[in-house]
């Protein structure tokens, strides 16, 4: 990657890039080496700013170009959100969304999360079924016309050619990234005591608090007693020290 | 300036594309390069010979002998925690403390194999276990992971902790185990970061040190807990637990052994717990009467760890049996399904 596109990815995060610097950016650059910096200049100036920890590092770019490819948008002008309608995938594990969360008191759907717009599972793709606007998420997310019959072969982000649209298509990226790491922290994981999977007639169980006291207490047992012999030399109590918070 | 625009220190855009930086940088390049050079060949040529399983020795064996102090961050699951470590080898014996650095204040304390738990300053939880004490449990030390059912090779150097340090790649064969990325410092072998890494390359374990003095000095007073004698309270946790009512010819065996894991606690004197080793992953079997609060039965997961339950009806008692481990939780089911109770013959002694 060449100066002149580090100056152009830098001015794109203080929106000031203009509309070639920005297409020559998202049609020539490598699409891996674009993110990869985009994000290392986030971490930086987080750092700077006093924002540490905040790690950018979930790659949602490929989900959504999959889901460009699947879908295409329905574009709402009126209410200036990104309303897609699609279908969702139940149970979904660490899902990024663009968009806004909306908390629901629908007992019927208390269990899983309502994500207005479009959200991406990790490993899978989730898309809400909720169109309405709630909060201040919609704000940053302006209008975004993704169309597939524009966009380039092989560009990474698969925005469409028009320059307002690809303006604010950096912007939903932005928030893409942003909102991927907001929400993949805070969504829980399923009600304590619980059973969420069985395969193959495996059951896993998620723990309650005195159930982990148990299976910490099992954890010590059994690091102690492998602490002579590990091979693989973590030292074994450091699993037993990382649980302790939770009880023993 | 790339980076000074985009912190927010504006610069007038002719001066974003300034010739001096890029002449200084052309300047600094060829020497870098130099150094950088030299530094790697030096290295590569002593290390380069040493294989896969030479680190791994010299892993166990820093593990064991070296002196060192750190900070590093272990995260499992959606849990993450960073903890201080002080290590080294006084007198024929291990020592080491590990802080909990996040949340709750928790200690470990380990001088040979005497282990101690300090939650808060106030609780002190010690294993009861003289019934361990065994002479024969280093021998399988060396217990070195089988081609058979690991691929083990380097994977390249990496700088981790601001030290040289060697990737070892170990790939499982099959579903019975996870895999597992090693760094190891090149100086001394010490584990620097490790993955476990389950079927689908994803990762259920994560350690790496942040912060590292290594070799170092380490007086006794770092192994000194300090404690609240008059709130102190005490607790024991016994390391078997059978059942009173057991008859004493009751023993346990597992039938269903994964392939590449053999029992190296042959000298227990206990029935009900055993300890298995692939020479990587270790998994315990516990055999006990049920307790109240009892894990639920199936399996209960925290990042690689799995603690798989199953009970079992023998002579109207029941009885659970509990497999914990860093396998994955079809591999400890199976496990699980496969401990049998056996009666033992007249004359005939458990051992």
């Amino acid at each position: 990657m060449d100066e002149r596109t580090k100056e152009s990815i830098s001015a794109l995060m203080d929106d000031e890039a203009n509309e070639i610097e920005l297409q020559r950016l998202l049609s020539k650059e490598d699409p891996e080496a674009l993110l990869d910096t985009w994000q290392r200049y986030h971490r930086m100036r987080e750092a700077v700013n006093g924002h540490e920890g905040l790690n950018i590092q979930v790659d949602i770019s490929a989900a959504v170009r999959s889901e460009i490819e699947r879908d295409e948008m329905p574009f709402d002008d009126t209410e200036g959100s990104l309303a897609y309608d699609g279908h969702r995938v139940s149970e979904g594990h660490e899902a990024a969304a663009l968009g806004s969360e909306q908390h629901s008191d629908d007992s019927d759907q208390s269990s899983s999360h309502n994500f207005v717009g479009l959200s991406l599972a990790g490993d899978g793709m989730q898309t809400s079924s909720t169109a309405q606007t709630s909060n201040s998420y919609a704000t940053v997310v302006e209008p975004v016309r993704f169309d597939k019959n524009e966009s380039t072969e092989d560009d990474g982000l698969s925005v469409g050619a028009k320059s307002q649209t690809l303006k604010y298509s950096s912007f939903a990226l932005a928030a893409c990234l942003m909102l991927a790491v907001f929400l993949s922290l805070s969504f829980e994981s399923p009600v304590e005591g619980d059973q969420y999977a069985i395969t193959d007639g495996l059951v896993v169980n998620v723990l309650t608090g005195a159930e982990s006291a148990n299976f910490n207490e099992y954890l010590l047992r059994h690091s102690e007693r492998s602490t002579v012999r590990a091979n693989y030399s973590m030292a074994p109590l450091v699993r037993v020290a990382s649980v302790n918070s939770v009880g023993i | 300036m790339n980076i000074l625009g985009g912190l927010g220190f504006r610069l007038p855009s002719e001066a974003r594309r300034n010739a001096s930086t890029w002449v200084s940088r052309v300047c600094l390049l060829p020497i870098f390069l130099l150094v950088l050079g030299a530094m790697t060949s030096v290295s590569a040529s002593a290390q380069e010979e040493r294989s896969a399983e030479d680190w791994i020795k010299s892993m166990h064996a820093a593990g064991v002998h070296a002196s060192y102090r750190g900070t590093f961050m272990f995260s499992r699951g959606n849990m993450s925690s960073s903890m201080r470590i002080v290590h080294r080898f006084y007198e024929g014996q291990e020592q080491e403390r590990l802080t909990q650095l996040d949340g709750e204040m928790g200690e470990i304390l380990r001088r040979g194999s005497e282990v101690m738990c300090l939650v808060n300053g106030q609780r002190l939880i010690q294993l009861d276990k003289q019934q361990f004490e065994s002479p024969s449990q280093s021998v399988f030390a060396q217990f070195m992971p089988g081609h058979k059912h690991y691929s083990l090779l380097k994977d390249g150097y990496e700088r981790v902790v601001n030290r040289p340090s060697v990737k070892l790649s170990i790939k499982s064969k099959d579903a019975l185990r996870y895999s597992y990325y090693l760094w190891l410092d090149e100086a001394s072998g010490l584990l620097l970061k490790s993955q476990i890494v389950g079927q689908e390359n994803q990762v259920l374990e994560h350690f790496q040190f942040s912060m590292l003095e290594l070799p170092t000095e380490v007086s006794d007073s770092e192994f000194e807990f300090d404690m609240d004698a008059e709130k102190l309270t005490h607790e024991s946790i016994p390391m078997s637990r059978p059942d009173d009512r057991w008859p004493e010819q009751l023993v346990w065996k597992s039938t269903w052994v994964p392939a590449g894991f053999m029992r190296i606690d042959a000298t227990a004197s206990t029935q009900n717990v055993m300890l298995y080793s692939d020479g990587l992953a270790n998994y315990s079997v516990f055999v006990e009467k049920k307790k109240a609060n009892a894990l639920p039965v199936g399996a209960s997961l925290v990042g690689a760890t799995v603690a798989y339950v199953a009970e079992f009806e023998y002579q109207s008692h029941t009885y659970s049996v509990t497999i914990v481990g860093e396998i994955p939780p079809m591999t400890a089911m199976k496990v699980a399904k496969g401990v049998q109770p056996t009666m033992l013959e007249n004359g005939e002694k458990g051992g």
